[in-house]
């Protein structure tokens, strides 16, 4: 595929994003609300359950975790599935644009609108809300791309797997809504009984979460979250770039 | 002419399911060459083969000299499919599928023009899923004919299109393959293949039963032609079995069915002038690519067949 073609194609899958509601107002509208909601009920909290943030500076952050996991594990799926289900991937493979450079453009989409619902959120935090400048902007920015990497790898492996439409978006969901809840970004991990935070150890939201929480809160880069971020990336990667290529 | 497509005993199975057991076609340019088959006969696989959509079991394939298994890069830039199964995203508009296609294409495209002959150009800023089915399948050809294909393969091209609509498609068949390029139409419409295709191979359970041109097919498998009148209980016909190019007379009830080859309509009206018969409903049954297809797909059933 050449370069001029794949950008209009990337092009078009913006635009065809821009056009589904679900996906806008699940990727950018809806970590917002959630986390005006929760800062709002903890704005005046602090201390170590929020590991020495303030409350509102504690959803702020980890509400763009959330972000990452909403792309990779809501929008992305169903997408991808409708497109193997419906037959527009045989359609574009018949005109020669191969599997890789369909998927390749959905990713670039996903990683464009990542980037602008991030900075939605903290935009609009803003003027209502207090955070601090992040200790280590370069190691958020590193947990911000590791993670989104991960949620999409995870996500085309649950497109992959469920290969109706319907049923990789149901299986997004039900992962997702979980994940959140035990991830940090919903209650903190503190304040979750021992029985819950060893299963919130399973959970990659939870890492996400903590790779945007270290470097900002001055906890430096961990390299724990990043390796299990990746080694999520890795293995799914592979794991839907096997089931794709038997399609 | 110069062979377009050759394929020498193809084979391919979904698991236990044989698709195509042996087929074997010489595609020639310039022709339109119609795949006539009922369903599930392998059409569609064979020619997903051919467009390199998938991968033979076994078997030689060469489509303008590329093997489509390997060389599928550069046939794709020179071919055109409109395949039997296949969308596009709900939401995208038809300029913007025709505009994301023409920027595949090696060459410039104009691809206005394109929306135009195919009659979309009130659609052009319509999404994908608001057309109609006959909207979509033009926009599918309008696409395939995109990169301006020397081979250009149609599956069901008229499939869910109104008969004024198949008639018009036809019309941009005919107009595409006189601008030089040879078409592989995929049909179980007899009328269609008849119609349109200069020469048809007809597919049955995974093989070629007889490749000609439509007319020959029907001379070969359409069991002669039909010439059916009505006569009087009491009238005498037996001259009808002496006269020439007659191999067969019926009775049902009034009606009369004589079957024959050749002038045989000319031979019964002199025969019934010089008997003093002077039937007012006398009329001929040409057979038809049906009567053919009938023949070979239910050799026991070919008789009496009439569209």
């Amino acid at each position: 595929m050449r370069p001029a073609a794949f950008a209009k194609l990337t092009w078009l899958e913006m635009k065809l994003f821009l056009r589904e509601p679900l996906a806008v107002g699940f990727t950018v509208a809806y970590p917002v609300v959630v986390m005006f909601v929760i800062a709002g009920v903890f704005e005046n909290s602090g201390g170590v359950g929020f590991r020495g943030a303030g409350g509102a500076e504690y959803y702020v952050v980890s509400n763009i975790a959330v972000v990452t996991a909403a792309i990779g594990l809501i929008a992305l799926p169903p997408h991808v599935a409708s497109y193997f289900e419906r037959g527009i991937m045989r359609r574009f493979r018949a005109s020669s644009v191969p599997v890789a450079g369909v998927i390749a453009a959905q990713l670039a989409v996903c990683f464009a609108v990542a980037i602008v619902a991030a900075a939605v959120l903290l935009a609009v935090a803003r003027p209502v809300y207090t955070y601090h400048f992040p200790h280590s902007l370069p190691g958020v920015v590193l947990g911000f791309v590791v993670g989104l990497i991960g949620f999409l790898a995870l996500g085309l492996l649950i497109a992959a797997l469920f290969p109706t439409t319907r049923s990789a978006q149901s299986v997004g969901m039900v992962l997702f809504f979980p994940m959140y809840l035990i991830s940090g970004a919903a209650p903190p991990l503190s304040v979750l009984p021992s029985a819950m935070r060893h299963v919130a150890d399973f959970d990659p939201m939870n890492y996400a979460v903590r790779a945007l929480q270290d470097p900002w809160f001055g906890f430096g880069v961990t390299a724990t979250n990043l390796v299990v971020l990746l080694g999520i990336a890795i293995v799914s990667g592979a794991g839907a770039a096997l089931l794709f290529r038997r399609r | 002419m110069a062979a377009v497509v050759e394929v020498e005993h193809l084979r391919k199975a979904y698991g236990s399911v044989l698709a195509v057991d042996d087929v074997s076609l010489v595609i020639e340019q310039g022709e339109i060459f119609g795949l006539l088959g009922p369903n599930g006969a392998g059409k569609t696989t064979t020619v997903e083969c051919v467009e390199g959509l998938r991968r033979p079991d076994q078997g030689r394939i060469r489509v303008l000299g590329l093997d489509p298994a390997r060389q599928t890069r550069e046939l794709r830039q020179r071919i055109g499919c409109q395949l039997q199964q296949a969308a596009l995203p709900d939401r995208i508009k038809v300029w913007e599928a025709l505009d994301l296609f023409a920027s595949l294409a090696p060459q410039q495209v104009h691809w206005s023009a394109t929306l135009d002959q195919w009659g979309l150009e009130d659609k052009r800023g319509a999404a994908f899923s608001s057309l109609s089915g006959g909207e979509q399948q033009r926009l599918f050809v309008a696409l395939a004919l995109g990169n301006q294909p020397q081979v250009v393969f149609l599956d069901e091209l008229t499939q869910g299109l109104d008969p004024a609509a198949r008639r018009v498609a036809w019309d941009l068949v005919r107009a595409v393959r006189d601008r030089g390029a040879t078409v592989v139409l995929v049909t179980h419409f007899m009328d269609e293949a008849q119609q349109l295709c200069d020469r048809v191979a007809v597919v049955h359970r995974g093989r070629v039963a007889a490749v000609d041109t439509p007319q020959g097919l029907i001379n070969r498998y359409g069991g002669g032609v039909r010439v059916v009148f009505s006569a009087p209980a009491g009238a005498d016909v037996g001259w009808l079995d002496r006269t020439p190019h007659v191999s067969r007379v019926a009775r049902h009830g009034p009606r009369l069915e004589v079957t024959g080859e050749g002038p045989l309509l000319a031979h019964i009206g002199a025969g019934l002038i010089a008997h003093g018969m002077e039937p007012a409903d006398l009329r001929v049954e040409q057979p038809t690519l049906e009567d053919v297809f009938l023949h070979i797909t239910q050799p026991s059933s070919s008789s009496g067949a009439q569209p």
